[in-house]
């Protein structure tokens, strides 16, 4: 035990003196994720208000064929409207960007409207990145100026508008707000758990395993009267510890991203909330889901480390191996796949799971302790491998 | 003391091992150290000599517990390596031909990892430092960090790492390879010390000119077996030939 903790304060001491390590434990959940998480659904809104924002050029070709429509372009402010253009003129124009939107409608548009018939209207654009704004905004004027027209058809008809919605549908949810957000937020947030402690741990993994082969710092570590069992212990607890706190530390930067940053009215029903779901229970129960998760990923992560011959060779086996642990997790955020006897005992998709249903308030006792049986016999199984793993001549002096 | 009787190590190879020996090799398994026998006496310097790729290493991790022998026994200090591996580490230095020293610590840091490691005192630890750190001129840059000393710095340190418990038995394994005089001159001082102190000394090398002069037993080893083993005083009376390189391929039969 003494040796452990020898090996363990010395690992955790040169571990944190790795910048490297560093910005993967600490900078990446605390700071990049809060910023990744505020910045690009800002970044999506600023782009859509700039989009709504900008002043369309509209050509409107046959303007003389219904007034009443032109006039509703015409009293639109974000349009500048262009109705001596011919319909030929319209690609090229289109093309350069001269203009944006082109409305065709034809001759005998008003006689169509006013035999109630459908009238044809031709929008001409050009949309590949706006996000589909610009046919937004000229459906949404077209849509009025069609509402009108309905409601001319069914007065002229003395008809009532019932007629045509038969359905008065409104839906009444017994769901918490917590519920709600819970089964939503609760399969994202896994995700991110796995993603902190699977790189939280595999830096210090990659240094302590392959990195000291590499540097020949493990052959004088063999010499000392540390055994192999401690010394792979020592180093286990460090990793698992790394894993751990880039968990805890994701958790906190997600809390203050939320507090600190997103300020809108809808975010601050979201907040609220959050706060109800962060009580010290909640966060306990999803902490501990993590405790064997960052067992598992350190101890198959420092055997895969301790068995590439250089720091290269493990980072290009352990590479591909996040994707083997993410797939579990995104099966956990496919909508209808819910915690029950068979998915409890299926490692990683349970953590998924059972998160959602930790943060909704809706735990199955028994389901719960299924998956933490699952998950505590994977750590103690992974650990047990990595010790005998740690023990064969061939990998610790493979060639 | 180092008791060595009839030591054999098989390693089991992959087929991409196989491939990559290459010269049609078509067994699984591969000597490396072959039915060897030897004894290293105290107060003397044993050179282990031979090619590389010879099993020296192989050898040496054996001593040291780091391998596990397929035949054979191995006793230091009257310890068993395979009973006894913890008592056998606790007598035991190592000294490889690569510094292996961690470059985010200082230099006080990595010394004092090896002596916790080895159960020191705190006070002990102190004595023990003051005195190598004294021999080894390091006050210095005791509270540098690895990564910014200079390559004889290091070695010095990998030095007071090796010796900071005062072991018995002291293996080197290359200990003057790639190194400057001045460097190899006090690593050359420091195992004469060690004979002084009647601690027993194992010595490994590819080329003998460099270490002769500290050599007091002298064994061959080429090709994982057992060449020659006697004093080095027998080798160079009993010398045919005008070099210790071509005595040494006289011996082995290697043109």
């Amino acid at each position: 035990m003494r040796n452990i903790s020898i090996i363990f304060r010395k690992e955790l001491k040169d571990m944190l003196r790795d910048r490297r390590t560093i910005f993967f434990m600490i900078v990446f959940p605390l700071i990049l994720m809060p910023v990744l998480m505020t910045a690009i659904p800002k970044l999506f809104s600023n782009a859509e208000k700039k989009q709504q924002d900008k002043i369309l050029n509209v050509a409107f070709v046959g303007a003389e064929y219904s007034q009443d429509l032109y006039q509703q372009f015409l009293d639109n402010e974000s349009f500048i409207v262009y109705s001596e253009i011919n319909e030929n003129e319209i690609e090229q124009l289109i093309l350069d960007d001269s203009i944006q939107v082109a409305i065709v409608i034809s001759s005998n548009f008003e006689s169509d409207i006013e035999s109630m018939n459908q009238a044809p209207v031709s929008i001409y654009h050009r949309s590949a990145d706006d996000m589909d704004v610009t046919q937004r905004r000229i459906g949404k004027t077209l849509d009025s100026y069609a509402n009108q027209i309905r409601s001319i058809r069914f007065d002229k008809l003395n008809l009532d508008r019932k007629i045509t919605d038969p359905l008065n549908i409104s839906f009444h949810n017994f769901a918490s707000g917590r519920e709600q957000l819970g089964k939503m937020a609760g399969g994202f947030l896994p995700y991110l758990f796995v993603i902190f402690c699977f790189m939280g741990a595999m830096y210090p993994a990659l240094d302590l395993g392959a990195g000291e082969k590499e540097r020949g710092t493990l052959e004088t570590l063999l010499v000392s009267p540390a055994n192999r069992l401690e010394i792979m212990l020592g180093k286990f607890g460090v990793v698992a510890l790394s894993g751990f706190v880039s968990v805890g530390l994701g958790f906190t930067g997600i809390y203050i991203a939320i507090s600190q940053f997103i300020t809108t009215n809808e975010t601050s029903q979201i907040f609220d909330v959050l706060t109800s779901i962060l009580q010290p229970e909640t966060i306990v129960l999803v902490l501990s889901l993590i405790i064997p998760i960052a067992v598992f990923f350190s101890a198959i992560l420092l055997s895969l480390s301790i068995y590439a011959k250089t720091f290269k060779e493990a980072q290009s086996i352990i590479g591909p191996l996040n994707i083997l642990f993410f797939v579990p997790v995104i099966v956990g955020l496919v909508p209808g796949i819910k915690l029950d006897i068979i998915t409890a005992s299926i490692p990683i998709l349970n953590i998924s799971l059972a998160t959602k249903e930790i943060i909704a308030g809706t735990t199955d006792f028994w389901l719960l302790a299924e998956v933490y049986t699952s998950m505590f016999l994977l750590a103690i199984g992974s650990i047990y491998f990595a010790t005998k793993w740690f023990d064969k001549e061939s990998v610790i002096f493979r060639t | 003391m180092i008791k060595i009787n009839n030591v054999s190590k098989v390693f089991k190879l992959s087929r991409k091992q196989m491939k990559d020996i290459g010269d049609g090799f078509s067994s699984r398994n591969l000597t490396a150290v072959d039915d060897v026998s030897l004894e290293c006496k105290s107060g003397r310097i044993f050179c282990l000599l031979g090619p590389n790729g010879a099993g020296k290493t192989t050898l040496l991790r054996m001593i040291a517990t780091m391998l596990k022998p397929t035949q054979g026994t191995i006793s230091v200090n009257g310890f068993d390596t395979i009973k006894s591996p913890k008592s056998v580490r606790e007598n035991l230095g190592f000294m490889s031909n690569n510094t292996a020293l961690y470059d985010r610590l200082t230099t006080d840091e990595m010394v004092k990892y090896y002596a916790d490691l080895n159960g020191m005192t705190k006070d002990e630890f102190q004595t023990r430092k003051e005195e190598l750190f004294t021999l080894l001129d390091m006050h210095e840059f005791a509270s540098r960090r690895i990564a910014k000393l200079s390559s004889g710095m290091k070695q010095k340190v990998s030095i007071a790492r090796t010796m900071i418990h005062n072991p018995q038995v002291l293996i080197f394994d290359e200990p003057t390879t790639g190194l400057d005089v001045m460097t190899s001159r006090a690593i050359i001082q420091l195992i004469r010390n060690c004979k002084d102190d009647n601690k027993t000394v194992i010595l490994s090398t590819h080329r003998l000119g460099e270490i002769q002069p500290l050599c007091d037993d002298l064994a061959i080893i080429h090709k994982s077996k057992l060449f020659f083993n006697n004093t080095f005083d027998v080798f160079k009376n009993d010398m045919q030939t005008d070099s210790f390189e071509d005595e040494f391929i006289r011996l082995t039969g290697e043109e």
